[in-house]
């Protein structure tokens, strides 16, 4: 009778289950099913990140400087270094800052400084009940 | 000064992760002193090691040693009768680890090289000691003439260590995760003090899981904190030893503050992946990007104050319910040292059988109970209608809410927008915990 084993040292390798997301609550959505949570689970730099409702987006440049949002569809990028201790999504068409990613997406900025570039869409705005920004981002 | 050169002492293990399922099955790897060596090396440190391993295993560690690009790697001696083999049930530490040392009581340590020899052959300006089984005592005393600095990892196989020891030791550094730290010096700086009080220490570094770390200084009576970094986290095992690595280096010289944020980002590169290459690619990034990436905000919460942090577990906590997940969750937040809350193991439960002010009472308990909460995890164990409106009346309060949906009944559209995080499991329960509370710096 045979028996299950683990092979030899060094043979892990990162598996290709890129991509997390938020579920439009700010959730990082990497686990499996029920339970502690198992299986490798490795995900460093995701290819999208969905669903994200942005941080601050009433004291960010664009809402301050136009008591308004971009609409829903409008293009949005992360800004490729650290601003004020966070990573900020700014608005593709004039550069204003729209808020901050929330703090559980701040191991992007590795990826960012291996040459990833963000950008995407919003999904969703608005000014009531507070002003508010959902984008997802692509890399 | 001389370039910095560690010795690092201590055991080898084989980590087996029961929990970490590649297509060979549970992963393993090289742990003990092999973490340490990874973070050593992955900023190109000049390092050697000293071990105790069972004999089989001295081929693949002089392979790995190698590839490592240690500047040595010397054997103290033998492990006989048990493989050095620690199955980990829950690598992510979500709650206990629940390690497993297999057949671990009949080990037998043997001797055959003299510290004393392998500090000659090396020259270390430092050494980085992992108590183990071994006679670490009998280690530490023949250092008593080493002109380097001591540093220990205080948390395993610690007892009588410094007994007799009279030198100075530079480092004694602790994680809120062992029992000396949380029971012995009751989780406090003071207690730490206290038992080391005739001991000469220059520095206590305490490492606070999820919530970062300190650093006392007794002679400049000066403690310097660093937050901790939330990445996904892929495992925990070895991430102090890696803290450790880098925190003991002469990186940033006098800046220790700057030091123990380096340690703490390398520290979360090393949770986040089982790739040494890609923990080298980022710890590398880190270091060369830290002036801006220490600008990032990170999460602090000191291990003490979060006692202090009142978190309502929301559930259909009945006795024809299997509750296993929510009691496994209590534990894990305990483990944390959280300080969970369940209303009805509290305050009863409310049958058919129940007189109404009975029942009234209980609901303005709970209702009272709710009030004093910080935070609110409701655990859906199906559609409980109970748990859902605990859930509605602590939003509406102003406080944060999350919701732990195992079994994927978060469908309705106000069940899914009113909770701050929705998690799946408890590992991301309880980073969702520390998003929530910890206060960002």
């Amino acid at each position: 009778m045979g028996s299950a084993g683990s092979g030899k040292f060094g043979t892990y390798r990162v598996g290709n289950g890129q991509t997390t997301g938020g579920t439009g609550t700010g959730s990082g959505g990497a686990g499996a099913g029920g339970g502690l949570g198992g299986g490798t689970g490795e995900i460093e730099c995701p290819s999208v990140i969905e669903n994200i409702r942005l941080e601050d987006v009433a004291i960010s440049d664009y809402y301050v400087n136009h008591q308004s949002l971009p609409s829903r569809g409008d293009p949005v990028e992360l800004n490729n270094n650290v601003y004020k201790g966070r990573l900020v999504v700014k608005a593709t068409l004039t550069g204003e800052f729209l808020g901050n990613l929330p703090t559980q997406y701040n191991h992007l900025i590795n990826c960012i400084k291996k040459g990833m570039q963000y950008s995407g869409a919003i999904v969703a705005s608005g000014i009531t009940p507070v002003p508010f920004v959902v984008v997802t981002l692509h890399a | 000064m001389p370039e910095q050169t560690v010795l690092v002492i201590g055991e080898v293990f084989i980590d087996t992760h029961l929990d970490i399922i590649d297509e060979n099955g549970p992963l393993v790897r090289l742990g003990g002193v092999f973490h340490a060596a990874r973070a050593f090396a992955s900023l190109d440190l000049n390092y050697a090691l000293a071990y105790y391993a069972p004999a089989y295993l001295d081929d693949d560690i002089n392979e790995w040693s190698l590839y490592l690009n240690t500047r040595g790697c010397y054997k103290l001696g033998n492990i006989n009768r048990a493989p050095n083999i620690m199955l980990v049930n829950e690598s992510k530490e979500a709650g206990d680890q629940g390690y497993y040392n297999i057949i671990k009581d009949q080990a037998e340590y043997t001797d055959l090289e003299s510290i004393t020899n392998i500090v000659d052959i090396v020259n270390p300006t430092d050494i980085l000691l992992f108590p183990g089984r071994y006679d670490t005592s009998k280690i530490i005393r023949s250092l008593h003439d080493f002109a380097g600095k001591i540093h220990i990892d205080f948390h395993y196989d610690i007892d009588c260590i410094l007994n007799d020891i009279d030198r100075r030791i530079e480092s004694i550094i602790l994680s809120t995760s062992s029992a000396f730290y949380k029971e012995t010096c009751g989780g406090t700086l003071a207690g730490l003090l206290e038992h080391f009080s005739d001991k000469e220490i220059y520095q206590f570094l305490v490492k606070e899981n999820r919530g970062g770390s300190f650093c006392y200084i007794p002679s400049e009576d000066r403690q310097y904190e660093s937050a901790s970094y939330y990445v996904p986290t892929m495992h925990s095992v070895g991430v102090g030893d890696v803290y450790n690595s880098i925190f003991i280096s002469t990186l940033f010289e006098a800046d220790v503050a700057k030091r123990m944020r380096l340690a703490a980002l390398c520290a979360a590169k090393y949770a986040e992946t089982m790739s040494y290459e890609k923990f080298k690619e980022n710890a590398q990034l880190v270091y060369a990007n830290i002036n801006e990436i220490n600008e990032l905000v990170g999460i602090r919460l000191p291990w003490t104050e979060r006692k202090l942090i009142n978190i309502y577990l929301a559930a259909p906590d009945f006795p024809d319910v299997d509750t296993s997940l929510l009691d496994r969750l209590n534990e894990c937040l305990l483990y944390h040292n959280f300080a969970p809350r369940l209303p009805i193991r509290e305050n009863g439960i409310a049958s058919k059988a129940l007189r109404y002010e009975d029942e009234l009472s209980i609901y303005q308990k709970d209702v009272v109970l709710l009030d004093e909460c910080d935070l609110l995890i409701a655990v859906l164990l199906y559609n409980d209608p109970g748990t859902l409106v605990e859930l509605g009346m602590f939003k509406q309060a102003g406080k944060q809410t999350i919701i732990f949906d195992p079994f994927n009944y978060c469908e309705n559209m106000f069940v899914r927008h009113t909770p701050d995080y929705l998690c799946k499991n408890i590992a991301e329960v309880i980073g969702a915990v520390y998003l929530c509370m910890g206060k960002r710096g």
